[in-house]
């Protein structure tokens, strides 16, 4: 009786511990990192000014440091070759030099509630710590020709983010108003190289952004991370290049001096501001 | 052998007879007292109506259950404490505007939950003047947490938890959607934040830093007329020159009163604890108050529908001094009252 009685403990505690198991089983998977599977990720771009707030074409008022009041009717620009960065500074590339697959418009008309979202998918499940993008496109990527990105050409001509073939892609458009006391003056900024730059001769403006993550964006079967990016655009007037806007530049097209101060001011204007891992 | 396996499974049908059947088990009701709601003197009179809506311990108890329950919502996700977090006031920091299940968006700044009962009306336009009826909004729309009562009360009609809570509360099993909006309204009514530094200067137990005093004198001066009173609001709706944000399409008061006067027309907020929680406004345009302050000496816009006050002597706008700013962000800093959002009778946890 007694050795019966002890199998029956012993079955029911067996099941119960198997249970356990499973259940312990289930929360793990939700952090868990399979080696050679593939999660997503989500980059989030919220336009603003710092010390003011996100910012809303035709309407966002800032005075730069030079005291030029200005707002944007236009603000996009094309984001590329993202890389994800491990802890052991292992790098994923997702589709590098490959616009088709890898470059995005950033269009402030298509922010949700100021964001504009970009959805990455096979992603390898890992712990990443830092985030690398380009502003812009590469000129390697440039060089593979119409026929090697016709498709994010398209989108890119849809979205008025080129010009003629020979000349390239406008990397940032930045449009808008300006003035010391009311704001009528227009400005249009675009910046973007001019063809295939190193034949050309002419300056390149493609730049590649590194980010430092606040927490690791953790990539597994259950977690898909956000990465929230703050762009700072109080950097087009009042970065470490201080801009006037006036006749001389409020229309500029191409890479010329200005455009070449104004590319390298956009490339300190983003952060990450947090991560959401769920 | 044999009895102890009957033994088993006759335990297992009765766990779950259990916990399937509403039986009554002649539990003796907790003795519900009543809950004081304890504040200063200068505070304005209360508007929660006690008499039709007794506060009790028990009450309070379930309303906190049913603010931080996720089943609120439809998908199970998103509870009131979602969006309104404590450490923040009891709002969404950092959000511009909430976001509720699905991760869709509202279109409005979740504002702070405190001091409620004093309040005569709620929400950014007014629309319910009722607190015990306020959580009907977030919780039917569709954007937030897309339920409906038939559909809380059935899920929370399996929990047992639910059903001593609700006779603890109310005396009786019956979960109705009449009770759990009184409970939650009776949390929200004891929510209250009146231990600020501010407060102890008020009540005589401390005073001001000299640019904190110079700042409340400056308050008194340019921003009393609407953030007026102990709570810092008159309660009006005003136009304070905002520019209609088209991504919302929100016109404020104007939804309400469906009266082109009152477009773009929104509640003047209280001021309290207004450190902790950014971003700033109706729709959350501003990150800092720094912001917002510069908003009111530089960038509010001319409308017909300006608020006389932000047009004097032919000026738009509050003439403030970058020094005078300062102050004014030390006073502010005063209204912060750590006591109410680290106190644990309003914590999740």
């Amino acid at each position: 009786m007694n050795l019966i009685k002890n199998i029956t403990i012993k079955s029911i505690l067996s099941v119960l511990t198997i249970f356990c198991i499973i259940s312990c089983n289930s929360d793990d998977d939700y952090a868990e990192i399979n080696d050679g599977e593939t999660g997503k990720i989500q980059l989030k771009f919220e336009n603003g000014f710092d010390n003011l707030g996100p910012i809303v074409l035709n309407q966002t008022t800032q005075t730069s440091s030079n005291h030029q009041k200005h707002k944007f009717s236009t603000l996009k620009y094309i984001i590329s070759n993202i890389v994800l960065i491990d802890e052991k500074g292992e790098e994923f590339r997702y589709h590098y030099n490959n616009p088709d697959k890898g470059a995005f418009i950033v269009n402030q008309e298509n922010a949700i509630a100021n964001v504009v979202y970009i959805d990455l998918d096979e992603i390898p499940q890992n712990k990443y710590t830092k985030i690398r993008f380009g502003l812009g496109i590469n000129p390697d990527s440039y060089l593979l020709g119409h026929d090697g990105q016709a498709i994010f050409w398209d989108k890119a001509k849809t979205e008025g983010m080129t010009w003629s073939w020979a000349t390239g892609y406008i990397f940032a458009k930045l449009e808008g108003f300006y003035g010391e006391n009311s704001i009528e003056n227009p400005f249009q900024n675009h910046t973007g190289n001019m063809g295939d730059a190193l034949a050309n001769g002419t300056a390149n403006l493609y730049r590649e952004i590194t980010l430092n993550l606040p927490t690791t964006a953790r990539v597994t079967n259950q977690i898909k991370p956000a990465i929230h990016i703050l762009a700072n655009l109080n950097q087009f007037l009042s970065g470490e290049n201080q801009l006037i806007l006036d006749e001389s530049n409020q229309n500029a097209m191409g890479s010329s001096e200005h455009l070449q101060k104004v590319s390298d001011n956009l490339a300190k204007m983003f952060r990450v501001d947090h991560v959401h891992n769920d | 052998m044999m009895r102890n396996i009957l033994l088993i499974i006759f335990s297992f049908f009765f766990l779950i007879s259990c916990e399937n059947e509403d039986i009554d088990k002649g539990y003796v009701i907790e003795i519900n007292e009543k809950y004081e709601l304890i504040y200063p003197n200068n505070f304005p009179e209360l508007t929660f109506d006690t008499i039709k809506y007794p506060i009790t311990k028990n009450g309070v108890k379930l309303g906190k259950m049913l603010f931080y329950e996720g089943k609120l919502s439809r998908d199970n996700t998103i509870s009131c404490g979602s969006c309104h977090i404590q450490e923040f006031a009891f709002t969404h920091h950092g959000h511009n505007v909430s976001h509720g299940i699905e991760g869709k968006l509202g279109i409005r700044n979740a504002p702070a939950i405190q001091n409620l009962a004093f309040a005569k009306n709620f929400m950014w336009d007014g629309v319910i003047h009722d607190l015990t009826r306020q959580s009907l909004a977030p919780i039917s729309d569709v954007n937030e947490m897309d339920s409906t009562i038939e559909e809380i009360v059935s899920k929370l009609k399996k929990e047992e938890k639910y059903k001593s809570s609700f006779r603890a509360a109310f005396g009786s099993n019956e979960i109705n959607g009449e009770k759990i909006l009184i409970a939650l309204g009776q949390f929200m009514a004891v929510m209250i934040s009146s231990n600020s530094k501010f407060d102890q200067f008020l009540s005589g137990n401390i005073s001001l830093t000299e640019n904190e005093q110079k700042g409340y004198e400056i308050f008194q001066q340019k921003c009393s007329t609407c953030h007026s009173g102990t709570l810092q609001t008159d309660e009006s709706f005003r136009n304070t020159g905002h520019y209609y944000n088209s991504q919302y399409a929100d016109g404020g008061r104007f939804r309400v009163t469906l009266d082109s006067i009152d477009f773009m027309k929104f509640k003047v907020p209280s001021l309290r604890n207004i450190e902790l929680t950014a971003p700033y406004m109706h729709d959350g345009r501003y990150y800092s108050l720094e912001a917002v302050l510069n908003f009111y000496s530089e960038g509010v816009q001319d409308n017909k529908n300006l608020d006389p006050l932000l047009k004097q002597n032919g000026r738009i706008g509050i003439p403030i001094s970058n020094q005078e700013k300062n102050y004014l962000l030390d006073f502010l800093k005063t209204l912060t009252d750590q006591d109410f959002i680290t106190n644990k009778n309003f914590a999740e946890f």
